[in-house]
């Protein structure tokens, strides 16, 4: 009854399956010569005998491919190695090291804008984007989203001609008990302590107030919630310090009590895309009045009532909805 | 020249101090403004959302009456169906199956047509489609309309609102609960109902775990297989109660696969689709009864019906073909069942039951004629055999035992029937929906996968 034939089907399929999920990819030389390439961009160091071990550490390069890598960039002119072998980048690597950044950061811009991909994936996705597009599709990509300036953490995303523009403002770490001012940028790497942000439902765009600081962690309002951050995770976010903060105190919708009425200040930077424009059309504009309309039996969603309308929003929607209570 | 230059170097700086979101302030800024234009020209009397909307909004989403509200509405809604739906598929299947069917037999005789074609036509086309009508139209004309009326009253986004927390923790949409629930009428109409839900994402795994939710068509099985085998292990009193539980159980076990695949599509292979949620809670209207029965007839019920027609003629005649074709002397149903028997064995099935799928890929409805008759043809080999009645439980109880059907065989097909591909129209419903050859492939080979997954686990380990 048991047929052989099956068997070996079944066999087959198993042994596919292993193969395709064992094979390991390995890295084209020239994408190792573009993240060697991002890498001394970003790490201006003038430590000479630290760095190829660090470029093998940090980007999991072996000695032989990394030899073989920096020879072929030599060859290309993308560096010069002075007398005590240090590689700097030339006129021609920086150009190209712009050009991968820029791609990188239009693409992680354009996965926030168009698709529903979560933050936490941008960076892996753009990664591996940056060393496919062709200009044809960055040039498409950069149209279709209208020429934006800052990538969706805040950081400037070079023009075609290699122009950048500069962030200002200070690490949050760096600030001190009754500064205030705005979060205009949030790094995304390393990932232990970008997860440690995005768990905070910390925002870009936000107004922040620090109200203190110890040896070890500061404290800040944000949109009406304080946040107790380590400071080595304060580090990756930058804050440009206004001295007339003026602006009344906002807080999120999604703190408004029930049976109090509140006035929409605006939509937070964090939300972009088709929600920030389904959330104007049904009416969340700024000066509109709101008010909690129903609560939910499970807790979640809670619906508004906004323009004699009744809305229901869940709570990561609410978040990014300000307000003036 | 140089001034151009100088104008375009110009813009570019200026370009830069502008900002990042300088495009959301400017709609943001435009919003603002109508806004106001509207604040200062349109004048209005002091209402807000009327108080009594308010009142019944506080109570079908209360902590305590929101949930017993909806499974009593739910429940009356299903039981109408059911029990409704038995008298007027009585009275076509007499119309179609017990008058019609001799009269047209009479007349093809009398018009002198060769065996082969009649039996082509009445046995193949006829009976099959007149099968689908008697046993789809009745539960699907009531069905659909109470759906409907429920709609038209604002009450269903109410559901939505108040089922929402659960169906985000599986990355889906609360109106899924909709679509889902319209999926057990049909789910070509659940599919087309995903219309409501406006974010990618969530529509897209709307759609494509509808199917599982057990829809009319494959009720039918799931209860005469109950009623034999699951009924058979009690004392008698209490069969009629485990059979109706395991129904029940099937029918459940279909949400939990439905919740489990959600979860599965949302991290894996939808994870990139946009997604935005909110929910719109209208206000309460009387609803129009008239107008609801007309439109729903129309658009719901005619609609899938007719689709359900044009595919159900073509298979009716194909069953007929592969089982009066004979080729030396055995027929080409049996050379068909044959090869697929090792297959079936591995799922605790046999190759009548993947024979009858295969052909019932038009309509869930023709399995089970479709097993009878093959049963039929090829152990007792009575030739010219017509689709079989499936009326008499005993007898058929009797035909399956002696042909080597077992609990196992019974438990996997309830399985199998709920976890397989959709049938031809709904695939044809998800294609258009979707406009997407990759999300239809997704949707039918998903389910598929995991009825062949799950049934050959539960035959391995049953035989043990």
């Amino acid at each position: 009854m048991r047929p052989v034939w099956t068997h070996i089907i079944i066999a087959l399929l198993a042994a596919t399956i292993t193969g395709l999920v064992l094979r390991r990819r390995r890295r084209h030389p020239r994408i190792v010569i573009e993240d060697i390439l991002k890498w001394l961009y970003h790490h201006d160091t003038d430590d000479a005998a630290g760095v190829a071990a660090r470029i093998r550490r940090e980007l999991g390069i072996r000695p032989r491919v990394l030899q073989k890598a920096l020879q072929a960039m030599e060859a290309e002119q993308l560096i010069h190695t002075g007398p005590k072998g240090r590689s700097t980048l030339t006129q021609k690597g920086r150009d190209y090291a712009l050009k991968i950044i820029r791609i990188h950061r239009l693409y992680e811009k354009y996965l926030a804008e168009k698709t529903g991909f979560h933050k936490r994936e941008w960076h892996h996705l753009a990664e591996k984007m940056e060393h496919r597009l062709s200009s044809d599709d960055v040039h498409t990509m950069e149209s279709v989203l209208g020429y934006p300036v800052f990538d969706p953490h805040g950081d400037p995303i070079p023009t075609a001609t290699g122009e950048l523009a500069a962030i200002p403002g200070r690490p949050l770490a760096e600030l001190h008990s009754g500064d205030s001012g705005q979060i205009v940028h949030i790094e995304d790497e390393p990932p232990a302590h970008y997860d440690q942000i995005l768990q905070a439902h910390i925002h870009i765009g936000s107004g922040i107030q620090v109200t203190g600081r110890t040896d070890s962690e500061i404290v800040f309002t944000a949109e009406g919630i304080t946040h107790r951050l380590p400071l080595a995770v304060a580090q990756n976010i930058t804050v440009h310090t206004k001295p007339d903060t003026d602006q009344p105190p906002v807080i999120r919708l999604s703190a408004l009590p029930p049976g109090q009425t509140a006035t929409i200040a605006g939509i937070s930077r964090e939300c972009r895309g088709q929600t920030r424009r389904r959330l104007l059309d049904l009416g969340f504009v700024p000066g509109a009045t709101v008010r909690i309309a129903l609560d939910n039996p499970l807790g979640d969603p809670i619906a508004y009532l906004i323009k004699d309308t009744v809305i229901a929003l869940r709570r990561d929607e609410a978040d990014k909805i300000l307000i003036t209570p | 020249m140089n001034r151009e230059d100088d104008l375009v170097k110009l813009a570019r700086q200026l370009r830069w101090q502008l900002g990042e979101n300088f495009h959301d302030k400017l709609v943001e800024g435009i919003y603002a403004d109508a806004h106001q234009i509207v604040r200062d020209a349109v004048q209005r009397q002091e209402s807000g959302a009327t108080p009594l909307d308010i009142k019944i909004d506080r109570i079908v989403t209360s902590k305590r009456f929101g949930f017993p509200i909806m499974f009593a509405l739910l429940a009356l809604v299903l039981w109408l169906t059911v029990v409704g739906a038995n008298y007027p598929s009585a009275w076509l299947h007499e119309l179609l199956i017990g008058k019609l069917y001799p009269l047209l037999h009479a007349a093809a005789g009398r018009l002198h047509l060769s065996p082969g074609l009649a039996g082509m036509l009445i046995d193949g086309m006829y009976l099959s489609t007149a099968w689908v009508i008697s046993v789809m139209l009745p539960p699907m004309a009531i069905f659909f309309p109470l759906f409907t009326l429920l709609e038209d009253l604002g009450y269903l986004p109410r559901v939505a609102f108040n089922l929402d927390r659960v169906f985000r923790g599986v990355g889906a949409h609360g109106k899924q609960a909709l679509t889902m629930t319209m999926g057990f009428g049909c789910n070509a109409a659940g599919v087309i109902a995903t219309r409501i839900i406006d974010s990618p994402r969530e529509r897209l795994i709307a759609i494509i775990t509808n199917n599982f939710s057990l829809c009319n068509g494959r009720w039918p099985l799931q209860i005469l297989l109950a009623t034999i085998f699951i009924g058979a292990l009690v004392p008698a009193q209490w069969s009629g109660l485990a059979a109706m539980a395991a129904v029940v159980g099937i029918a459940m076990l279909g949400i939990a696969f439905m919740f489990l695949s959600s979860w599965l599509l949302s991290r894996t292979a939808l994870r990139g689709e946009v997604s935005s949620f909110h929910l719109e809670l209208p206000p309460y209207r009387p609803p129009r009864i008239w107008k609801t029965i007309y439109t729903s007839l129309m658009d719901r019920t005619l609609i899938v019906l007719w689709r359900a027609i044009i595919f159900a003629a073509p298979a009716g005649i194909l069953i007929w073909v592969v089982s009066n074709i004979q080729i030396h002397g055995v027929p080409l149903a049996a050379r068909i069942t044959d090869a697929l028997d090792p297959i079936g064995w591995w799922m605790g099935l046999n190759g009548i039951i993947l024979l009858a799928y295969i052909i019932a890929i038009p309509a869930n409805e023709l399995v089970i004629p479709a097993i009878l008759m093959l049963t039929v043809l090829i152990h007792h080999h009575t030739a010219g055999v017509t689709l079989f009645e499936p009326g008499q439980t005993t007898q058929v109880a009797t035909l399956l035992r002696q042909n080597g059907w077992t609990l196992l065989t019974a438990v996997n097909l309830m399985l199998f029937s709920l976890l397989h591909n959709p049938c031809s129209t709904t695939i044809y419903t998800i294609y258009k929906e979707t406009g997407s050859v990759k999300w239809t492939a997704m949707a039918v080979l998903l389910p598929l996968l995991l009825g062949i997954l799950i049934t050959v686990l539960i035959a391995f380990f049953w035989r043990l």
